[in-house]
């Protein structure tokens, strides 16, 4: 069995079935995808707390990285998906035909399982968002920088290299850097997809003290492989299976008590 | 003029767009995805960040383009290099550049004195010196060709590990 340390469980337990509207910062309703003419999700109904951790593990190919890339709309890349269904960030179906798909970005940053920082300097690379944003401000800038940098816990390292390709930091590094990059233009909702499966255990580490800190000010949505990474820094937990939502409660109660014989089995090590 | 230079770029648009799709072809779609997630637009995305990553082999191509073009003498002999031009088409007067007027081609100069000239042993130095900067020339081209595309590698050497 796994040991549960709750370092963010701090409140008390949420009622994820009847979350109250203002504590909710994504709501999935009724959420089907289809690639071509398989299906890879069926009936997805979550909401999702404002200003906590939820974590979605499972087995490889459940579909919980999809389920997240449907929160800001990057499966609209894959010409062959299809969903039908709703997602609500703040109550706003995301795809309702008027909204923007670039200022939904803009509210809801995802940050990828291999680090993909741009082959620009550490200050471009951290500006880049604000750039598009039409903001060539210097003060601006060079503050939202060092406010992004220090917010992803490498401002330290890197303050005196800043313009510095970022192709010369380390892996781990990389993975700040674009965390940083996603936090600079100020995000809702922050999207990981296995942050850290490409990492050392110390750089992994770093990540998961800072996935605790970025709580305070975003809504964070993390898919990890690693069920003891989502015991430690997940406030909620949905188990996937089979492109099927198993089981959502509160991380505590997964881990320590899953109502459903699936979940068990999981993390237990029974398969996956 | 403006001829020879649509046959031209026609001749040599295969050698550009080989290279530029390989250029674009090796850009990890990861980093296209970050631009994406990050709020950009497709455009955007290949305005800031396709177009500077792929910019070795675009302009590789398209000095190896212009190499190929200088050496290129049968279809411009068609097309409107002369023997002797009197003027170039590129003067001091309005509109500076005219599109219209003949123009001198070295590896027809290299043709004509050397073949169509009553002296052939009078013209052989002639000859030789035409010859000689037409391959200074594209030797040059390439070369620089080279240089250009090792240091843009240099700058995104990342995207090969």
């Amino acid at each position: 069995m796994i040991t549960v340390t709750p370092t963010g469980s701090t409140n008390d337990t949420l009622d994820l079935g009847n979350l109250a509207p203002e504590r909710t910062a994504l709501e999935v309703k009724e959420l089907n995808l289809f690639y071509g003419n398989k299906q890879a999700l069926f009936d997805i109904n979550m909401k999702i707390p404002k200003g906590q951790v939820t974590a979605f593990i499972g087995p490889s190919g459940c579909g919980k990285s999809t389920l997240l890339r449907c929160i800001n709309r990057m499966n609209d890349l894959v010409e062959i998906c299809r969903i039908e269904g709703q997602i609500c960030l703040h109550g706003q179906n995301i795809y309702d035909k008027s909204v923007d798909v670039a200022a939904l970005r803009r509210r809801v940053g995802m940050v990828f399982q291999r680090p993909n920082p741009f082959p620009k300097s550490i200050y471009e690379n951290v500006v880049y968002g604000l750039r598009l944003q039409g903001i060539n401000d210097r003060r601006v800038l060079d503050e939202a920088v060092e406010r992004s940098l220090r917010g992803a816990a490498l401002w330290e390292e890197v303050k005196d290299r800043l313009h510095e390709n970022a192709f010369g930091l380390s892996g781990g590094q990389q993975q700040r850097l674009v965390i940083a990059r996603a936090i600079a233009i100020e995000p809702e909702v922050l999207l990981l997809d296995e942050p850290t499966s490409a990492l050392d255990p110390i750089s992994t580490l770093t990540i998961e003290e800072l996935i605790n800190e970025l709580k305070s000010k975003y809504t964070v949505v993390i898919v990890t492989h690693n069920m003891q990474q989502a015991a430690r820094v997940s406030d909620q937990t949905a188990f996937m299976y089979m492109g099927e939502m198993i089981e959502y409660a509160d991380t505590n109660t997964i881990f320590t008590k899953p109502k459903m014989k699936k979940t068990e089995d999981y993390i237990t090590g029974r398969y996956g | 003029m403006i001829w020879s230079a649509l046959t031209l770029a026609i001749l040599t648009l295969p050698v550009v767009i080989v290279s530029t799709e390989e250029g674009l072809a090796r850009i990890p779609s990861a980093v296209r995805h970050g631009s994406l997630a990050l709020g950009a637009t497709k455009a955007e995305t290949l305005w800031r960040i396709v177009l500077p990553m792929a910019s070795p082999a675009i302009m590789t191509g398209l000095i190896l383009a212009i190499a190929r073009a200088a050496g290129e003498v049968a279809p411009l002999m068609l097309v409107g290099a002369v023997k002797l031009a009197p003027t170039l088409p590129l003067d001091g007067n309005f509109p500076y550049f005219h599109v219209e007027r003949k123009f001198m081609h070295l590896g027809f100069h290299i043709f004509d004195v050397g073949f169509q000239s009553p002296n052939v042993e009078a013209a052989r130095p002639l000859v030789y010196a035409t010859s000689f900067l037409l391959v200074t020339v594209i030797v040059g081209l390439n070369l620089t060709a080279i240089s250009i595309r090792n240091h843009l590698r240099e700058k995104y050497r990342a995207l090969d590990n």
